[in-house]
């Protein structure tokens, strides 16, 4: 006979998960940078999609690279709606792999998009929730340095995320040097184009604003051909800072009053923007001030009143989408 | 049987590499930020790792390299390895990543250095401004007290565990506190108790100026007991402000001091010490080696 035994179960100490690796799959690949490979996947556990950026290791001569470490180092300390998720980290043997939400859409695509028509409510949306995602940065000292609507994704619920932190860096030692050469060009503020080696979250507000400009112009705003163009487009834009209007800009390293171009009036503004509002104006300008310190700051735009003023905001999940491109009709048959 | 190192001798072991990254780091004259990040890495890799898996050596210079990059102090794998002695590029790179997968990815480190010049602008602030508070405190005396009190992170913090165990505006604190006891206690009662009877005022004001806000306004009937009510309220709530006032000095003082105390704990390491737990470590590195020593040896006996 034999005496049951109870056996009781063994108590599992913490669950080790087993290694990330499995966690994850990789579906496709969409698409491949310098330093990293993207792909699509699912979390095997909770069936979520995700993107997975795969970050080559092994083949720069110095060891990872700057921008993989910038971009881990930041998403790592960044938990907000309008801020990309890193869900996870892990390592394959000769990869970095970083496990992002999944973003189908960016803003950049919207704009060039010209069957979708943008009203005035989901311009205010996209606005605030780019600046909820800046103030979010900016509170925790971090700098982004890469604003540009391809850098802005959209949510499959239409909520807008910051994304590609590879240029970011943190703010607040003042005895360091920063370099000037950081942003896209078209976005890239004035202070950052004379070559100034302290700036402050006033270069990501200024790329917010020439962003603005974008969503209602639905081209960029301030298309430079080249570094010395930038300077060019900016001021016809905007006017030529001199030392009145942004003291002591002459002693900036590369300060030079190219041609000087007046201020741009108000009416010349309404103009330009037709569809603006007063109030959208007065926040456009608040945001493009040439003198940094003139420029408004990531709390001071979300309490203007641009954003209490009618329309209200879209509601993120009824903002526009991508419309169905003529691509699209051949997947559609073949579903048919 | 391999004699493995105790956790004591393992925790000796790296106080004196420890040493070596602030050595490093002022060879190549990187910044403060730099040596201070280097070395949290270098703590935090063997909260996970032990000197018998990963010989200290290279994963030191791993660190430091680690951290320039995460700093923004880059420097190249060949200058960097061109300086050190016996340290080839490999052998840095292939530790890089097994560096970063210890650290859980996480490269951001906040250290005591800014909330210490944080401290030093209040200090100012609070001592000397409208007019100054002590007749032999003056912008030079506070200026002094920060440069010793970055001496002494270097020296104390750097190394210890304290980075484990408080904030870095604690250990800040704690360098100021040892460093100028009583102008630093000066300068935390005037934070906390607004000692003066000047500052008293100022509260008392404050206090009338904007009533308990939690008292919602009632019915107009009730608004003239109210203002009784209010005005005795105002007293005994100021009397508890008091007391939590004095209760989070307190509490702040205590800990700066716990902080000092495990701050200075850390016994220097001497050479002799670290290398012969060096020649044990050898043997738990490479324990093929000892079973050929032990090998030869029996086979020298039968003979």
């Amino acid at each position: 006979m034999s005496t049951p035994v109870v056996a009781s179960p063994p108590v599992p100490l913490k669950k080790r998960s087993g290694p990330a690796t499995h966690n994850y799959s990789k579906e496709r690949k969409v698409g491949e940078g310098t330093y990293a490979v993207v792909y699509l996947g699912h979390q095997v556990t909770t069936g979520r999609e995700i993107a997975i950026k795969e970050i080559k290791t092994g083949i720069f001569k110095d060891g990872l690279d700057m921008s993989a470490l910038r971009e881990v180092k930041y998403l790592q300390e960044l938990r907000h709606p309008n801020v990309i998720e890193l869900v996870d980290v892990f390592s394959t043997p000769h990869n970095l792999n970083l496990v992002l939400e999944l973003l189908p859409c960016d803003l950049e695509v919207l704009i060039k998009d010209k069957e979708v028509v943008f009203t005035m409510g989901d311009i205010k949306s996209w606005m605030l929730m780019t600046l909820r995602g800046i103030h979010h940065c900016h509170r925790n000292f971090i700098l982004h340095r890469d604003l540009k609507p391809n850098n802005l994704l959209i949510a499959p619920d239409g909520q807008l995320k910051i994304a590609d932190f590879g240029l970011a860096r943190a703010l607040g030692n003042p005895n360091e040097d920063l370099s000037s050469n950081v942003v896209t060009r078209w976005y890239r503020a004035p202070e950052l184009l004379f070559g100034a080696k302290h700036y402050t979250g006033a270069i990501d507000m200024w790329s917010i604003g020439i962003i603005f400009a974008e969503l209602m112009l639905r081209v960029p705003y301030l298309p430079g051909k080249d570094d010395v163009d930038q300077l060019d487009v900016t001021f016809k834009a905007l006017g030529t800072p001199t030392e009145q209007i942004w003291p002591n800009v002459s002693s900036l390293p590369m300060y030079n009053a190219l041609t000087v171009y007046a201020q741009p009036s108000r009416q010349e503004l309404r103009n330009r923007f037709s569809a603006a509002t007063e109030k959208a104006l007065d926040l456009m300008i608040m945001l493009t001030q040439l003198d940094p310190s003139r420029r408004c700051d990531s709390t001071r735009a979300l309490l203007h009143d641009f954003f209490t003023e009618l329309p209200r905001p879209t509601e993120p999940r009824d903002l526009p989408k991508k419309s169905i491109k003529k691509e699209e009709p051949d997947a559609k048959r073949r579903k048919i | 049987m391999i004699s493995l190192l105790t956790p004591e001798e393992e925790a000796t072991y790296l106080d004196f590499y420890s040493n070596n990254i602030i050595k490093t780091c002022n060879f190549f004259k990187m910044p403060t930020q730099v040596k201070l990040t280097a070395a949290s890495f270098f703590k935090k890799f063997y909260l996970v790792n032990s000197v018998m898996e990963y010989h200290p050596k290279n994963i030191l210079y791993t660190c430091v390299f680690l951290a320039a990059k995460s700093e923004n102090y880059f420097i190249s794998i060949d200058s960097f390895v061109r300086a050190l002695q016996g340290t080839e590029a490999a052998h840095i790179l292939d530790l890089e990543f097994i560096v970063l997968q210890s650290l859980k990815f996480t490269l951001l480190v906040h250290h005591p250095v800014r909330p210490l010049y944080g401290f030093f602008l209040d200090f100012q602030a609070v001592l000397l401004h409208p007019e100054p508070v002590m007749y032999d405190v003056s912008v030079d005396t506070l200026g002094n007290l920060y440069n010793r009190a970055k001496d002494w992170l270097n020296e104390h913090a750097v190394t210890s565990d304290v980075t484990f165990l408080f904030t870095p505006p604690q250990i800040a604190l704690a360098a100021m506190y040892d460093t100028d006891k009583r102008i630093t206690d000066r300068y935390l009662k005037r934070k906390f108790l607004k000692e003066d009877k000047e500052k008293l005022n100022v509260i008392k004001e404050g206090d009338e100026e904007q009533p308990d806000q939690n008292t919602e306004p009632q019915n107009e009937e009730s608004e003239k007991q109210g203002v009784v009510k209010e005005e005795s309220e105002t007293n005994s709530h100021h009397n508890i402000k008091l007391h939590t006032q004095r209760e989070h000095y307190e509490t702040l003082v205590r800990t700066i001091r716990k902080c000092i105390k495990i701050a200075k704990e850390v016994k220097p390491t001497t050479r002799e010490e670290s290398k012969e737990i060096d020649k044990k470590c050898f043997f738990a590195l490479n324990p093929k080696k000892l079973i050929d020593k032990r090998i030869k040896r029996l086979a020298l006996e039968e003979k």
